[in-house]
């Protein structure tokens, strides 16, 4: 599998017709301009096709901060979520990367630990009744 | 007692607002200059000098989340955290507001508490020693209305 990740400006990527109907078509895109305003979009590439992305931004305490990965359902279990975090760190510009996740999100949960994040807490009250579980990784202070 | 947003020119103009981004850690300090020209900063004036300012936006999970609550030190003991917290209500999307502070920080601890905040987790890793003890506090849109009447 060839994964191609472009690393968009946001607010340069809604001005792009093209790109924004292929994202259309894969899950919870849906982002007003005020929550894209100064964010960062990853974007997955297999055979011209979008196939997942993230998106961060260095909100969180001045820390980055990946508030959002999706992933084609028919094309999970094949490391484009894993290659989407990693270009995340890489763009990361504070020591620590952040992202997070409902509890109830058992396979999100799972993918984070399987690739060096650690549980950092949870926020309760965000969505009634399912916490948000944080993961924080330190780049270069693991082996993965 | 003035509240307004706060932009790029008040940092030349205002000498204690200038003074108070120079002393803080070097990441609050970038992340102040980040979001200073997106207009989430806002800024207490009295007597036109700068008393204290809050970092605010809708952007923890499309919460609204008071990332920096500042009083400078000559001006505490006046309402001036009361005020900007309030002022950070009327800016929130409802449901919920959110705040943090660093488990150390009683006295932030206690004045949330104070102004109806309850906790709402922690985080470890924020900070190398201490965790990030989090509040929220149930707003809706009628807070603006209210308060006019």
């Amino acid at each position: 599998m060839t994964v191609d990740i472009a690393t968009v400006p946001a607010a340069e990527l809604v001005g792009d017709p093209a790109a924004v109907g292929l994202l259309r078509a894969l899950p919870g895109w849906d982002f007003s301009d005020d929550q894209l305003r100064d964010s960062v979009v990853f974007v997955a590439y297999e055979d011209g096709l979008a196939t997942g992305y993230a998106i961060a931004s260095v909100r969180f305490f001045g820390r980055g901060f990946v508030w959002m990965l999706a992933v084609d359902p028919a094309r999970r279990r094949r490391g484009v979520a894993t290659a989407l975090l990693r270009t995340a760190e890489d763009w990361c510009p504070s020591d620590r990367i952040f992202t997070s996740t409902n509890q109830s999100n058992a396979p999100a949960r799972r993918l984070f630990e399987s690739i060096g994040y650690l549980e950092s807490g949870t926020v309760d009250n965000l969505d009634p009744g399912d916490p948000e579980v944080f993961y924080c990784r330190i780049p270069g202070d693991d082996p993965g | 007692m003035e509240i307004r947003q706060a932009h790029e020119s008040d940092i030349e103009a205002l000498p204690a607002m200038r003074r108070y981004i120079q002393e803080e850690t070097p990441r609050h300090r970038a992340f102040i200059e980040r979001v200073l020209p997106l207009g989430d900063m806002h800024i207490v004036l009295i007597d036109g000098e700068f008393a204290g300012s809050v970092i605010t936006d809708n952007h923890l999970r499309g919460r609204g989340f008071v990332w920096l609550l500042w009083v400078e030190s000559d001006y505490r003991r006046q309402g001036i955290a009361t005020a900007l917290m309030r002022h950070a209500e009327k800016l929130a999307s409802p449901p919920r507001l959110f705040t943090s502070t660093q488990s150390s920080n009683t006295a932030s601890q206690r004045l949330f508490e104070s102004f109806g905040y309850e906790r709402s987790g922690q985080l470890e890793k924020m900070d190398e020693t201490n965790p990030e003890l989090f509040y929220s506090k149930a707003v809706d849109d009628s807070a603006e209305v209210t308060d006019a009447s």
